[in-house]
């Protein structure tokens, strides 16, 4: 008799929190929580909102902020922060819920507890959802509120629970703030309530009513971003920095307009990378096919919609030119691979796919058939799984992620290496993404750093950088934003010149130091305390732009 | 406990028709003495009458007596001497403290030969707490304090009764002293103790006094009276601050010095200065922070107040009839003293601006109000769905009679509407006490009411003519004459469900420590226009996802003004409606929660009322509900410690001030906010952004746009529930209702201070309910 306590829920929660366990403690081992150019931004990004020069809401970035407010209070603890931990415990719970819901959902469509279970291990022991659950990015947000959002709305669908409708909505709000393909999941969403009212034939009112319930949650997450964007960068929406409307030609290479096949391949092998390919290949025929067979057409063609949202979006980003996505065998520029982990947050799709598989062969009614054709499927299941996992984890592990995203080249080490020699006090100017890590790896803490995000000190602090700070790092390589172009620009800058010595040169960035000697008899000439002069100050005191130059006056430090 | 006062006597306005209007009669006299001890069956001014009546010419002497059992023969027998031949009656009052040589077997022994009674002492030990039991037990009209050594000759007494024909208090004055060095020093601590300290030239430590037996109810609530600062003390400082006759009589000092030891002398003496100082103290302390002082609940009615209105209106200090007092004044003082202090120091220590900590506070406290809030709500969504509970056939047969109030004022036209609906109610009719109560003067509204084809069981009753004309005043009339054991009001307007009764009845049978139900409130016509559509929106979320949670945490709850369902023991208990409190059921709530009466559940049944359909009416109505919240928050904190006390400590207190001051804060402040956003928008305003950035910026924000947004959704949802679903986009513009809110908010505190309490009575035009197009 199994105790009652070892329910299927349960066992998977312990099950995903172990493994979860151990799949940091392998990438901490493998130093891989932070090796990431990706992983380190989000990290800074959720660490600028309480330790920087202008901590709070202005720094949580043009990324979907999610992942930054959640990671943000375990940021204030030093070595959670710089080692990533502190990330990956805040998405612990998610990715145990992730799996309780694949079970959930499988249940709600009617296949036995112990088919759930089995397509929620399949689930949770892919190599790329355990990764993600323990690496600070974005896709397992996603993955969640995305199952969150199908389990919610299928439970209206079936039991007209208004309860259900509001979870729903809240789902696809928080999927939005999760990651960008999260916005489709809002329009998808509100068709799938407006046909769901139609075919319960219910009043205009009711409809109207019960439209608004769902839509006001659901369009929370995009609304916030939208506003986000519009208050900080005078565009409702950026990202990173960028104009979400230039696409990838800001990067300077051009649209990739795909035709429709091109595009469909190059998701498809990507896809592969991401979970087994037999998966990628039968999931959508299997939701075809038990939608025919159970007659479920609606339901069934609601929660596929909604689960496989997220690729729809990549696929149309990737068609219009908006994203590039790249995989050795579609390889068409430098890069091997390129946005191969877009393809990973559909999983929800195959994984309910394999069990409505197995929930249909459950239906033949003659028992050893029956089982036969179950054991066979679940064998090969199984061992597509364990054959990709095995690739993933031992041959090549995690090859996909790691070319595209690591940081960590020798250039690079060196140029952090050569600051750090360098660096004796006060502050630094320079950009953030080029330099996400020279900023986490100099140990200092975050409000040493001018960045872009500290707006008008950081227009301030390029205007006349002797004022304001002692170190000037300017980036070579990688963007051509505004803020880029200005820091570039000071190189010819005759002030500039006069009043910081270049103190080393690497391919991947100048460092410049203020000549304070120079700095010190010039004001003494006006006769202007040098405490006056946060650049000239040894202490961390945080300044305020408009108050520096009337200090200066009346020759108070800031 | 409080109660309504029984000696009432007053002219009641017959009406022509005798089948329907009553008119309350007269309550019978004072049927018997009190009897010591019996004193919670009348009030302390009944008591003090009927004691005076039949003590008119009679002594008490009271004799407080420690070890003093070797002067008692000598002290009898000298008291017998002075007072046997006279034309007074006396008794001798012994009050024993605790003493070990004999004293009480004495005393006993006496009993039976003289008109004397042995006090066992019940409380702690010392003189002050002895005179205190003396006194409640003596019966003269006239008191004599004695102390046993015979100091003080007994024989002064009838030149000290004579002196009482004029003066109030009399003092025995001892002026012959054994020898000068005593005389001197006696005359030294008199002036100090007694001209310094207590502002009285007489002899402080006489042991010898003679008063007024009717003083005693002025001096026993007088707020200094405090037994550990001695009774003789006190007695003569009060009656100098009272403008008492205070008068001396001249008498030898009959015994040796130090006849109670060295150092009974010495500490009777410090300790009577000890007192002096107190009673100093005491004064100033009490002047400074009158809030502090709470008057005894005894004291909220007057000896002998034979008024013929006294049972319509509660005592001044539970009334709103005062409006700003003179605690209220001083305590609105020290709060802003307070805040200036802590500002002048959070600005000393941060560097942080008096505006920026202003609204750095006041946005903490608008978040744990908006969070408080959600938790009662989330509260609400916790509660398992009830099931309907129908009464078994058993207690159906044993209903319990209900009183139902209908206070009816120049609503002619609503009679027919108001009396079809009572009439169809589903309760046994000998059950049900219908009392119909009108305002004296309103003709038409009485005629319409009397040429009504009505039931037989429909009582009217008219008010008396007394100002102010308010409902609470009338319900007061009505309670009194009400006959059941639970009791329910319903406005002229109102529909209940028809089975309303009967569920209430169940609730209460289920479980019988309920003290009110609450039931539901709707509108009937919430479909006229966005202002009744909002209306309704309002009242959707209170009462299906706010109120419910409340009645489950047991906070002190304003409570509705109709359709709430009361014991009427509790109701009289509490002294029953303020006639001078523009929100009533606001405060009878909370008075209710003051006085025990916490326990509250929400039935699920609805009484629709009529939702006001302009913008001036609702301004109104509004405003004087607002200004009833701010009349009931200065009523409750004139006395905070006593507040916090009565409601059960910090929980209860800090429910009670988020709700009706916090209820009136956040209006207000929307209001403030709404400004604040509106004029940085226009100007954009550095000052504005620098004193809302950082942290203030975003507890702001939550509290301000988060909170107004999450609770337009919870309106929208509310009036899901109802299946309201043609309204439900009218709540999309919750915003603006509130803001409308504000407006009205401020209004009222503006009428507050400038202490206009009109009531503006709602106008209910007779509209035919007609279901909402869903």
């Amino acid at each position: 008799m199994i105790h009652p306590a070892f329910t299927h829920r349960r066992v998977l929660i312990v099950i995903a929190a172990l493994a979860w366990a151990a799949t940091v403690l392998y990438l901490s081992r493998l130093d891989l929580i932070t090796s990431t150019h990706d992983e380190i931004t989000h990290i800074i990004s959720g660490r600028l909102i309480v330790e920087s020069l202008t901590p709070g809401f202005s720094q949580v970035g043009f990324w979907a902020p999610l992942l930054h407010l959640l990671i943000m209070p375990l940021m204030v603890v030093p070595i959670l922060a710089s080692s990533g931990v502190g990330a990956s415990i805040a998405l612990l719970p998610f990715g145990c819920v992730s799996v309780v819901l694949v079970y959930e959902l499988c249940v709600r469509l009617g296949c036995s507890k112990n088919v759930a279970f089995f397509a929620a291990s399949l689930f949770l022991f892919n190599p790329y959802i355990l990764f993600f659950s323990g690496v600070p990015m974005a896709e397992i947000l996603l993955i969640v509120h995305v199952l969150a959002c199908a389990y919610y709305f299928d439970k209206w669908m079936c039991t007209r629970s208004v309860g259900a409708l509001i979870y729903a909505g809240v789902a696809v709000s928080l999927a939005s703030m999760s990651r960008f393909e999260g916005f489709l999941l809002i329009p998808i969403t509100l068709c799938l309530v407006l046909l769901q009212l139609w075919r319960w034939k219910v009043s205009f009112n009711e409809g109207r009513a019960m439209f608004l319930l769902f839509f006001i949650p659901a369009v929370f997450g995009f609304t916030f971003i939208m506003v986000y964007s519009y208050v900080y960068s005078e565009q409702v929406l950026a990202y990173g920095g960028y104009s979400l409307s230039g696409g990838v030609s800001i990067n300077g290479n051009g649209h990739f307009d795909l035709p429709f096949e091109k595009t469909a391949a190059t998701i498809f092998y990507a896809a592969r990378y991401m979970m087994p390919v037999v998966f990628v290949v039968f999931s959508l025929p299997v939701f075809i096919i038990a939608s025919l067979v159970r007659r479920e057409y609606l339901r069934l063609f609601s929660i596929g919609s909604i689960l496989a949202s997220p690729i729809i979006f990549v696929y149309f980003v990737i068609l219009f030119g908006k994203l590039r996505m790249v995989t050795p065998e579609t390889a068409n520029v430098v890069y091997a691979y390129e946005n191969v982990r877009y393809a990973l947050t559909w999983i929800g799709f195959p994984m309910i796919a394999c069990a409505l598989a197995m929930q249909l062969l459950a239906r033949i009614p003659w028992k050893i058939p029956k089982l036969a054709a179950m054991t066979i499927l679940a064998s090969l299941m199984l061992f597509a799984e364990t054959v990709h996992t095995y690739r993933q984890y031992f041959i090549s592990p995690f090859t996909p992620l790691l070319t595209e995203l690591a940081i960590k080249d020798e250039e690079l080490v060196d140029f952090v290496q050569q600051f750090n020699e360098q660096y004796d006090y006060g502050r630094i100017l320079t950009l953030r993404y080029s330099n996400d890590f020279l900023l986490i790896q100099t140990g200092l803490t975050l409000d040493h750093f001018v960045l872009e995000y500290n707006y008008r000190h950081f227009e301030q602090a390029v205007h006349e950088p002797w004022v304001f700070v002692r170190w000037v790092v300017i980036p070579e390589k990688r963007g051509s934003t505004q803020s880029l172009a200005l820091l570039q620009k000071l190189k010819t800058n005759k002030a500039f010149i006069r009043y910081f010595e270049l103190v080393r040169s690497t391919p991947r960035g100048s460092i410049y130091r203020l000549r304070d000697t120079l700095l010190r008899e010039e004001i003494a000439k006006f006769g202007y305390s040098p405490q006056a002069f946060p650049s000239l100050s040894s202490d961390m005191t945080r300044w305020d732009p408009a108050l520096v130059y009337s200090g200066i006056q009346r020759n108070q430090a800031p | 406990m409080l109660g309504i006062k029984s000696k009432i006597c007053y002219n009641q306005k017959i009406m022509s028709d005798d089948m329907h209007i009553q008119s309350t009669q007269p309550e019978e006299p004072l049927a018997a003495l009190v009897v010591p001890g019996a004193e919670d069956d009348l009030t302390i001014g009944q008591y003090v009458e009927a004691v005076e009546e039949v003590g008119q010419n009679k002594v008490s002497v009271i004799v407080p007596c420690a070890n003093d059992r070797r002067w008692l023969p000598g002290c009898f027998e000298r008291i017998e001497a002075a007072l046997k031949e006279t034309e007074f009656l006396y008794e001798i009052l012994v009050v024993d403290d605790h003493s070990r040589d004999g004293t009480a077997a004495y005393v006993r022994s006496q009993e039976s030969a003289r008109p004397v009674r042995f006090i066992e002492k019940r409380g702690q030990k010392g003189r002050a707490i002895s005179i205190k039991e003396g006194l409640d037990v003596a019966t003269g009209g006239l008191i004599v304090l004695l102390d046993p050594d015979l100091r003080c000759p007994p024989e002064a007494f009838l030149n000290l009764v004579r002196r009482l024909t004029v003066d109030d208090v009399v003092v025995a004055n001892r002026e012959k002293y054994p020898f000068f060095a005593y005389r001197v020093f006696s005359r030294v601590y008199r002036w100090i103790v007694g001209v310094l300290l207590l502002s009285v030239d007489v002899d402080v430590r006489s042991g010898l006094k003679l008063f007024r037996r009717s003083l005693m109810h002025e001096l026993r609530f007088a707020p200094e009276f405090d037994s550990r600062i001695g009774f003789d003390a006190f007695l003569l400082y009060h009656a100098k601050r009272s403008n008492w006759a205070l008068e001396t009589v001249s008498v030898p000092y009959t015994r040796p010095m130090f006849h109670h030891g060295v150092w009974g002398a010495v500490s009777s003496r410090v300790s009577l200065v000890v007192g002096a100082v107190n009673i100093r103290f005491s004064q100033i302390f009490r002047w400074l922070f009158p809030f502090l002082y709470p008057p005894q609940p005894q004291e909220y009615f007057e000896a002998g107040f034979t008024n013929i209105n006294d049972y319509l209106f509660l005592a001044p200090e539970q009334s709103a009839k005062g409006h700003l007092t003179r605690e209220v004044y001083f305590l609105i003082f020290y709060v802003f003293l307070f805040i200036f202090v802590y500002f002048h120091f959070i600005y000393l220590f941060t560097g942080n601006s008096f505006a920026w900590s202003l609204f750095f506070h006041i946005a903490i406290v608008q978040l744990a109000l908006i969070i408080f809030k959600l938790y009662v709500v989330w509260i609400t969504f916790r509660l398992p769905p009830q099931p309907p509970r129908m009464l078994t056939p058993d207690e159906m047969l044993d209903l319990p009679m209900i009183s139902i109030i209908l206070p009816v004022y120049k609503e002619k036209e609503i009679i027919p509407q108001l009396c079809r609906r009572m009439a169809e109610m589903r309760y046994p009719i000998d059950k049900l006490d219908f009392i119909f109560i009108f305002e004296s003067g309103d003709d038409e509204t009485i005629q319409a009411f009397l040429d009504h084809e009505k039931p037989a069981h429909f009582k009217g009753l008219v008010s008396p003519d007394v100002k102010p004309k308010t409902k609470p005043k009338a319900l007061n009339v009505a309670l009194r004459e009400t006959k059941g054991e639970f009791l329910v009001i319903f406005d002229a307007e109102t529909l209940p469900e028809p089975d309303q009764f009967m569920k209430a009845m169940s609730a209460f049978r289920s479980d019988p420590t309920l003290d009110y139900i609450h039931s539901r409130i709707d509108v009937y016509n919430p479909g006229v226009n966005w202002i009744t559509k909002s209306y309704a929106a309002e009242f959707s979320f209170f009462y299906n996802f706010f109120l419910p949670g409340l009645a489950t945490v047991r906070s002190p709850t304003p409570i509705s003004g109709h359709s709430v369902y009361f014991r009427r023991e509790q109701l009289i208990k509490v002294g029953g409606w303020d006639a001078y409190n523009l929100a009533e059921d606001c405060d009878i709530g909370i008075r209710m929660f003051r006085n025990g009466y916490k326990s509250a559940s929400v039935i699920d049944s609805y009484s629709w009322e009529q939702s006001t359909s302009s913008i001036g009416d609702w301004l109104k109505q509004r405003t004087r509900w607002m200004q009833g919240f701010v009349q009931t928050s200065m009523v409750n904190l004139r006395f905070p410690a006593l507040l916090w006390k009565d409601l059960g400590g910090l929980r209860n207190f800090l429910m009670f001030m988020f709700h009706v001051p916090g209820g009136v804060f956040l209006n207000g402040l929307n209001l403030v906010q709404w400004c604040i956003l509106v004029f940085w928008y226009f100007t954009r305003d550095p000052n504005v952004q620098s004193i809302f950035s950082g942290v203030l910026l975003y507890i702001s924000f939550s509290s301000f746009i988060v909170a107004n947004s999450l609770f337009t959704y919870f309106n929208l949802l509310g009036l899901l529930y109802r299946r309201y679903y043609a309204l439900v986009p009218t709540a999309l513009g919750s915003m603006f209702y509130w803001l409308m809110l504000s407006f009205a908010t401020a209004r009222a505190i503006l009428r507050f201070f400038r202490q206009e309490s009109t009531w503006d009575k709602t106008n209910h035009p007779v509209i035919t309910p007609a279901p909402l197009k869903l």
